[in-house]
């Protein structure tokens, strides 16, 4: 007989969904310089259950006098480590200034997520071909720490030698197979000029993506898009973030 | 480009619908044009989020969050669709 | 967490010139609910109705008609605030007067593109409005709104149509973009009108 007074239990991916989405509190546990304009920030989440490699997390900060700003930010940790974004100081910037000069472990700060289900990457999905344009790198790292057998192709598009993210990781080549395209500057280490047609032909030729990751400025991701699409990958399989 | 894919506000629009959204598509009231919510322009802090139709820029979604309110408006989606949450 | 390492945002500088919750900025920053429109002078059209009369400017017609010049404060509901602006273009008297059209109490604003606003007819006429074609002594670059932009600076800057098109009046209240998503009908920055609730 039902209790009618006793409403139904919730499902349990609703609760979690709930948790998932309000926002909650953490703590600055630590932080890596990755370059002169970018700083990685590890977390201490309450009810950390991990992420599914893509997702993002929105961030809150309030000042003394109550005003909040709201940005989001890529994990770039892989699926089952400690969480952390990697934020890119912008100039003129209102968030990531305080976050990649100021914040220091044991500060809190106000966050949300894990969040995202369209780019995400899990290993039903296949080989993924993962392309990156400045801090756009940041989520296809989640991807590249989460695959398991077959090394990533990652494909990044950076300004100058100096900007490039995770460059130790890239260059040791054990989970990432990274052609880096310099935009700004050459190097004898790297491609000069962005990454074109014929770079994108190339990798899809020998290895042909059975999904691909397209993460940066908006002009970057749609011209890549384009390119794809113009080289037959079906649109179905190119998964895009842009921020602007 | 002054605008953002539906990514970035998946989080906002979850927590105004209750649900997540992670994976939502929206039918366009104005085109048609069936797509993921991650995939539409979305504008920012522009007051409000506007989010619009990536083929014909009709504004399809206007969420806009004040104190503890949200205010949110659905007259250019024809239809969107979005997990339950009812799977567990 | 120490004061000194609290998060601040941009300097946010308060003054009796500044209506409340506002804060001063040096920039010019671009609000957009939508895709910048690119229209070139020689393309643009203004059309000023009441339903019964209607007369269309083109760039020439426009500029044929007496310019003005003010010097402004200019207040964002996003809370920035631009001190002593300075702006040339059409008073909107003087385009009413032009066109003929009759005193009906509501106007109705639409911009290229598909953004539109709503205010009392008095606000355009018994105010510093107009349609404004040059700001800070130059053409008025397309992100703020350029070649011509409606200017209604004792209201919110959403009230000021960017791209405008058609002015409309009407004895019946539509409401446009921003007022109809929940924002405010009316935008006093004095009063801190920014949502309808206010």
């Amino acid at each position: 007989m039902t209790n009618l007074d006793t409403p139904p239990p919730r499902p349990v991916a609703t609760r979690t969904v709930r948790r998932a989405l309000s926002w909650r509190h953490a703590t600055l546990a630590d932080t890596i310089a990755e370059t002169d304009t970018a700083r990685t920030l590890i977390f201490d989440i309450p009810d950390w259950d991990g992420h599914i490699a893509g997702q993002h997390l929105d961030v809150r900060l309030t000042a003394p006098d109550d005003y909040q700003a709201t940005r989001s930010y890529s994990l770039s940790s892989g699926p089952s480590e400690q969480p952390q974004i990697t934020v890119e100081r912008v100039t003129d910037g209102e968030v990531s200034p305080y976050l990649v000069d100021m914040i220091e472990p044991g500060d809190a700060i106000e966050i949300r997520g894990p969040i995202g289900g369209y780019f995400v990457w899990e290993p039903i999905r296949g080989n993924p071909l993962l392309i990156g344009g400045g801090s756009g790198i940041a989520p296809l790292r989640s991807i590249w720490r989460a695959e398991t057998g077959t090394r990533a192709i990652v494909l990044y598009s950076a300004q100058t030698a100096e900007r490039i993210l995770f460059g130790d990781e890239l260059a040791a080549g054990t989970e990432v197979d990274a052609r880096i395209h310099l935009t700004r500057a050459t190097h004898p280490d790297y491609e000069s000029g962005r990454i074109g047609a014929d770079d994108l032909q190339r990798v899809i030729e020998s290895a042909p993506p059975d999904v691909t990751y397209v993460c940066g400025p908006t002009a970057f991701v749609e011209g890549i898009a384009s390119y794809l699409v113009n080289l037959n990958i079906d649109p179905r399989t190119i998964l895009t973030e842009r921020f602007g | 480009m002054s605008y953002v894919d539906g990514n970035a506000i998946i989080g906002a629009l979850s927590l105004a619908l209750g649900a997540d959204t992670g994976r939502a598509t929206v039918v366009c009231a104005a085109c048609g044009h069936d797509h993921p919510v991650a995939e539409a322009h979305v504008y920012l802090r522009c007051p409000g989020i506007v989010i619009r139709c990536p083929d014909c820029t009709n504004a399809e979604i206007i969420l806009i969050e004040i104190e503890h309110r949200f205010l949110l408006t659905i007259t250019g989606v024809a239809r969107i669709e979005f997990e339950s949450g009812t799977q567990t | 967490m120490a004061a000194d390492r609290a998060f601040q945002g941009r300097p946010r500088q308060v003054d009796d010139r500044v209506p409340p919750g506002q804060y001063i900025t040096d920039d010019f920053p671009v609000l957009t609910a939508g895709p910048t429109v690119d229209i070139s002078a020689s393309e643009w059209e203004l059309t000023v109705t009441d339903g019964l009369t209607s007369k269309t400017y083109n760039w020439a017609a426009l500029n044929a008609l007496e310019m003005t010049e003010l010097t402004t404060d200019i207040h964002c509901v996003t809370h920035w605030t631009k001190l002593n602006t300075t702006w040339e273009g059409v008073a909107i008297t003087t385009l009413f007067d032009d066109a003929g059209i009759g005193d009906f109490d509501f106007a109705l604003v639409s911009s290229y593109g598909d953004y539109t606003t709503n205010l009392p007819t008095i606000d355009l006429t018994e105010h510093d409005a107009m349609i404004a074609v040059r700001f800070d002594g130059a053409e008025i670059e397309a992100e703020h709104g350029g070649p011509a932009r409606l200017l209604v600076p004792h209201l919110y800057m959403w009230k000021s149509a960017k791209w405008v098109r058609e002015i409309q009046l009407s004895d019946q209240e539509d409401q446009g973009f921003w007022e109809a998503a929940g924002y405010h009908n009316y935008g006093d920055p004095w009063s801190e009108q920014r949502y309808y609730s206010d």
